[in-house]
């Protein structure tokens, strides 16, 4: 299991009801694994929403099954959180990208600001940036990680991480100001 | 950045599939049905009824207890008593609620879920048993198209 990067904040009892949880899971308690399905898919929805897009619910069901089939091999419950999070994300960006609907454009090419297609909601946006530009966005802006913990999740250089952020909030600053 | 992001929606079949594929040695089985999910679901949610009606093994299950200190309010949390063809007796936890029922005893775990599809219903159940030698029964079970014939029964007593 790999953590990386600082949590984002949370309520310490929800640490220690999951660590419960997936040690009743491990011995095989199907109503733990309810309970912990519960508690971890409104997170797992929240990250692979934004990444995943139409393909969203197909990619909250794999991480969640990439999740669930390796809690036998969870060692530390304390760390869960970190585990489920890079889980969600790669598997988000690649269920995103198997699936992918249309090419996305390049970013210099997004409508300018004023375009009616940017008048649009989030979701809009989003589907003109790529799964990968998704995905750090999800993590600095939603997870509040930083820019070297994200790229050590998404295994990819700070540098890129800092190209692809950068140009991912400009494309989103033209939308919000149009 | 202020505007709400999307987030995935994972339906109760969705949420079924994973946990059966997580659980080892579960039969799971899915199929559409073309009977509205209200009416698919009023049915099953009468468990004392639908559980021996649907399960042939079970010959009555009755509700003995309820947690009301269930988060969601829409959950019920239940024990029941269930009692098999063979004399066999068993208490069982039941997680029920709209399109989910889950249940497991000290040998033995199954779940239904339904989903809204098209004009009908998407429709999942598993079991599984929870001692040694479990796996084999219910991979023999599964063979022999034991979780078609739950929703076949299910089919007929919703005179579909």
């Amino acid at each position: 299991m790999a953590e990386t990067g600082e949590a984002a904040p949370r309520p310490p009892d929800r640490f220690a009801i999951a660590a419960d949880l997936v040690r009743r899971a491990q011995r095989g308690d199907a109503v733990a694994m309810n309970d912990l399905l519960d508690l971890l898919t409104p997170y797992v929805a929240r990250l692979c929403g934004p990444i995943a897009l139409q393909d969203s619910a197909d990619a909250a069901q794999e991480a969640l099954l990439a999740v669930f089939q390796g809690l036998r091999n969870v060692r530390d419950p304390g760390a869960l959180y970190g585990w489920v999070r890079t889980t969600a994300v790669r598997e988000a960006v690649r269920v995103a990208r198997r699936n992918q609907h249309q090419i996305p454009a390049e970013l210099d090419d997004v409508p300018a600001a004023g375009s009616p297609e940017l008048a649009a909601d989030i979701r809009d946006v989003l589907g003109r940036l790529s799964p990968e530009h998704r995905a750090i966005l999800v993590l600095r802006e939603i997870e509040g990680l930083d820019e070297k913990a994200a790229a050590d999740l998404l295994t990819i250089s700070p540098g890129t991480a800092k190209s692809r952020l950068s140009r991912a909030k400009s494309t989103f600053r033209k939308a919000w100001t149009s | 950045m202020t505007a709400p992001w999307p987030v995935a929606e994972l339906d109760p079949v969705r949420r079924m599939r994973v946990l059966a594929a997580s659980i080892p040695g579960v039969m799971y089985t899915e199929e559409h049905l073309r009977i509205p999910y209200e009416r698919v679901w009023a049915y099953v949610d009468d468990v004392e009824t639908s559980i021996p009606a649907l399960i042939t093994d079970i010959r009555s299950f009755r509700v003995v207890g309820r947690d009301t200190a269930a988060p969601d309010p829409a959950e019920k949390r239940l024990t029941a008593k269930a009692a098999g063809l063979l004399g066999n007796r068993g208490d069982f936890e039941v997680v029920l609620k709209p399109g989910w029922c889950l249940m497991q005893s000290r040998l033995v775990i199954g779940g239904m879920a339904a989903t809204p599809e098209g004009d009908g219903t998407r429709f999942a159940g598993c079991g599984g048993l929870r001692f040694a030698g479990g796996r084999l029964l219910v991979a023999m079970v599964a063979a022999t198209g034991g979780g078609h014939r739950m929703i076949k029964r299910l089919r007929q007593e919703l005179d579909d």
